[in-house]
């Protein structure tokens, strides 16, 4: 049986890490949306990358800033686990509820548009431009990712214009 | 839309949070999507040969056949078993690291031994079972002929799996590529 100080220790270690997973919730939605493509297969990816995650957390020294650690968990799951192969067309199991809630139709066709967009780009693009979406400084993108800051800068301006051409269609 | 956009309408991508328990039940090793098949494949398959192994010396003549045969063949069940531990944790070890290209370097190397394995493993277990149940068999001509056309059907099928993990590490070797050229 765990000591009492051992079972203290993971309750505060897992509390700790759900108040993580709440706080980055959007942005692994995001990598599992432009990763994968059913509604299912992100749900999937989701579940992965926080058991990637929990599974180092305890040894995770914070040698990197917490958000370079778990950017780099969540694309590394990503592009390196198995993608199932299954039909497109998905069920969603319940009737959405018409009354409760009218979706902003030109915030859901901006979301449409620059995901069709995303897309586009293969795993490798996917992954930098993730990273410059979320806001991160070149050096922290070339640490996560493991090249240089001005090897960052020529492959982020090159996917901008692979996208204006995209959005420009 | 212009690229200006492209920041905001990202930040405003927002999902529904999960809740706690959801994400506990994420954490689990047991609810875990792959490894949850990995281990149900595994039970399955222990089971049959579990099955298999405890009858096996009386219906399938085990008693009647040399030691070496018989162990031939535990072998060669004993090996896919063990190379399915082996995936359940590569399964569960994906991310090992310190950048996103050094984890993929080492993750690709782990996943062409893998490979490699898989097909080794295959390849024993088709061979041990056929040596197994051959070894009593009296060839003619007729008999050689469906030797062969088993043979050929399993080097057809170890083929296909070659090329299936042949795509899936050039795929892997080309996203290394593009992100550290």
């Amino acid at each position: 049986m765990k000591k009492e100080h051992e079972q203290k220790h993971d309750q505060v270690l897992e509390a700790e890490f759900l108040s993580l997973i709440r706080t980055h919730n959007g942005m692994i939605h995001k990598v599992c949306r432009m990763y994968r493509d059913g509604i299912e297969d992100r749900e999937d990816l989701f579940q992965e990358i926080t058991f990637q995650l929990w599974k180092s957390f305890s040894s995770f020294k914070g040698d990197s800033k917490v958000s370079t650690w778990l950017y780099r968990v969540a694309l590394n799951t990503a592009i390196s686990s198995f993608r199932k192969k299954k039909p497109l067309i998905s069920f969603t199991g319940v009737l959405p509820d018409l009354a409760e809630e009218q979706p902003n139709e030109e915030y859901e066709l901006r979301q449409e548009l620059l995901f069709k967009a995303l897309k586009q780009l293969n795993d490798s693009e996917k992954a930098l431009i993730t990273l410059y979406l979320e806001d991160l400084s070149y050096l922290q993108i070339a640490e996560i990712i493991g090249i240089t800051e001005n090897n960052v800068g020529v492959k982020i301006n090159r996917i901008k214009s692979k996208i204006q051409t995209a959005l420009n269609k | 839309m212009e690229l200006d956009d492209l920041k905001s309408t990202w930040n405003t991508a927002e999902p529904l949070a999960k809740t706690n328990s959801e994400i506990v039940i994420m954490m689990k090793e047991n609810k875990h999507p792959v490894l949850k098949g990995i281990k149900r494949q595994m039970i399955i398959e222990v089971t049959f040969w579990i099955a298999f192994l405890a009858c096996y010396y009386t219906m399938f003549d085990g008693a009647s056949r040399p030691v070496h045969i018989n162990v031939v063949l535990a072998v060669s069940v004993l090996i896919p078993i063990l190379h399915n531990l082996y995936g359940y944790h590569m399964a569960k070890h994906l991310v090992v690291g310190e950048s996103l290209t050094a984890s993929l370097k080492k993750y690709i190397h782990r996943i062409k031994k893998y490979a490699a394995s898989t097909i080794l493993s295959r390849i024993v277990f088709v061979t041990g079972l056929m040596v197994f149940f051959s070894y009593t068999i009296q060839f003619n001509m007729a008999r050689y002929y469906s030797l062969a056309a088993i043979i050929l059907i399993c080097i057809v099928q170890l083929f296909l799996l070659y090329k299936i993990w042949e795509k899936r590490i050039k795929n892997l070797n080309n996203i290394l590529d593009m992100l550290s050229t």
